[in-house]
């Protein structure tokens, strides 16, 4: 079975995964952990599993100080177990603001998960949206990817590809694009932890509503499901919910993004 | 500085902020009359503000500012504005 503690750990385990790499910065000061990718657009994130519990003021006075003084990482991830009365108001003592929220959502896509809203979902070609797993080392292919994603979740800054290409971060990814006649409209990465996980989702502003996020989402929910994943999981901004409830995805809990003021 | 140039400013951060630089500001702007202007955004804009007038919102001024008039009073009354 799938939780809330299990959907937001494996956001945590794909950070845990960047954190030994060469490219990444990473570190730790008391419960919290952080990553960064330092001139890219990420990772560039602390965070703080359930398992440390509640953030004591001290900790939290400390990840402040790193932040201040490094002037990274700017955002930090709580789950709701974590996010006590105590804990908001430390947080807001430092100077750190709720940003937003992300609720934590999983389906199931093994073989009881039935079958009827995907019914395309292992044909590459869906209506005149083209799916593939895309090859990292083909600069292209990339640079289309990365276009979007960057474009639609972070401002156009950067990502770097020689993290992507990495080979044992390869093993854990894969990069999803889909496109219309030859350009790439929409993206997601599928994240193989102890769930697959849905992240960088990304469908141009031009082409949002036309049902091609839909397809590209089927697409990747056939590749977890061919590599033996019970559930694909992922955590949706409220704007997204509606989208991803209309794909069947129930939700759990939250996460709440903190930004570090100066 | 007067108003007109603190609006200027202001609407300098906004377009990098909200990266348009073809993006109109005033005072009467709202979060909703701007693409990508969202909770997340939004105190991207509020730091930026704070690191070009040297001042801090209270968390009063930074959930309640309506629209960039009212930044821009806040602006005017606290911050550095040589």
């Amino acid at each position: 079975m799938i939780s809330n503690e299990g959907i937001a750990k494996n956001l945590y385990d794909l950070y845990d995964s960047l954190a030994g790499h060469e490219l990444v910065h990473s570190g730790r000061t008391g419960g919290f952990e952080f990553v960064r990718h330092e001139g890219f657009a990420w990772p560039n994130m602390a965070y703080r599993p359930g398992r440390s519990g509640p953030a004591r003021r001290e900790e939290i006075r400390l990840l402040k100080e790193l932040m201040v003084s490094e002037g990274w990482p700017k955002l930090v991830l709580f789950d709701e177990e974590g996010m006590t009365g105590e804990v908001q108001e430390l947080l807001a003592k430092e100077r750190l603001i709720g940003a937003t929220e992300w609720v934590n959502m999983a389906l199931p896509v093994g073989k009881s998960a039935g079958h009827g809203r995907w019914e395309s979902e292992n044909v590459g070609k869906m209506g005149n949206l083209e799916c593939r797993r895309i090859d990292v080392d083909d600069p292209g292919e990339w640079s289309q990817w990365a276009s979007v994603v960057s474009g639609v979740l972070f401002k156009n800054t950067p990502l770097d590809p020689g993290l992507f290409r990495h080979p044992a971060i390869k093993q854990q990814f894969s990069l999803m694009t889909g496109y219309v006649d030859g350009k790439a409209v929409a993206t997601c990465l599928l994240y193989f932890g102890e769930s697959a996980g849905l992240y960088m989702v990304a469908t141009l502003p031009e082409f949002q509503g036309k049902g091609f996020g839909r397809q590209l989402m089927g697409y990747s929910r056939a590749e977890a499901a061919a590599r033996g994943y019970e559930f694909v999981v992922l955590h949706s901004t409220k704007a997204g919910l509606n989208f991803y409830s209309g794909l069947g995805f129930k939700s759990f809990g939250k996460l709440f993004l903190y930004y570090s003021m100066q | 500085m007067g108003p007109n140039e603190v609006l200027s400013d202001v609407s300098k951060i906004c377009r990098e902020v909200f990266n348009d630089q073809q993006l109109e500001i005033n005072p009467n702007t709202r979060a909703k009359d701007v693409a990508g202007w969202d909770s997340m955004t939004n105190l991207f804009l509020i730091d930026a503000i704070e690191q070009r007038f040297k001042f801090k919102f209270t968390l009063d001024e930074i959930m309640n500012a309506g629209n960039v008039g009212e930044l821009c009073g806040i602006v005017m009354q606290r911050g550095q504005l040589s």
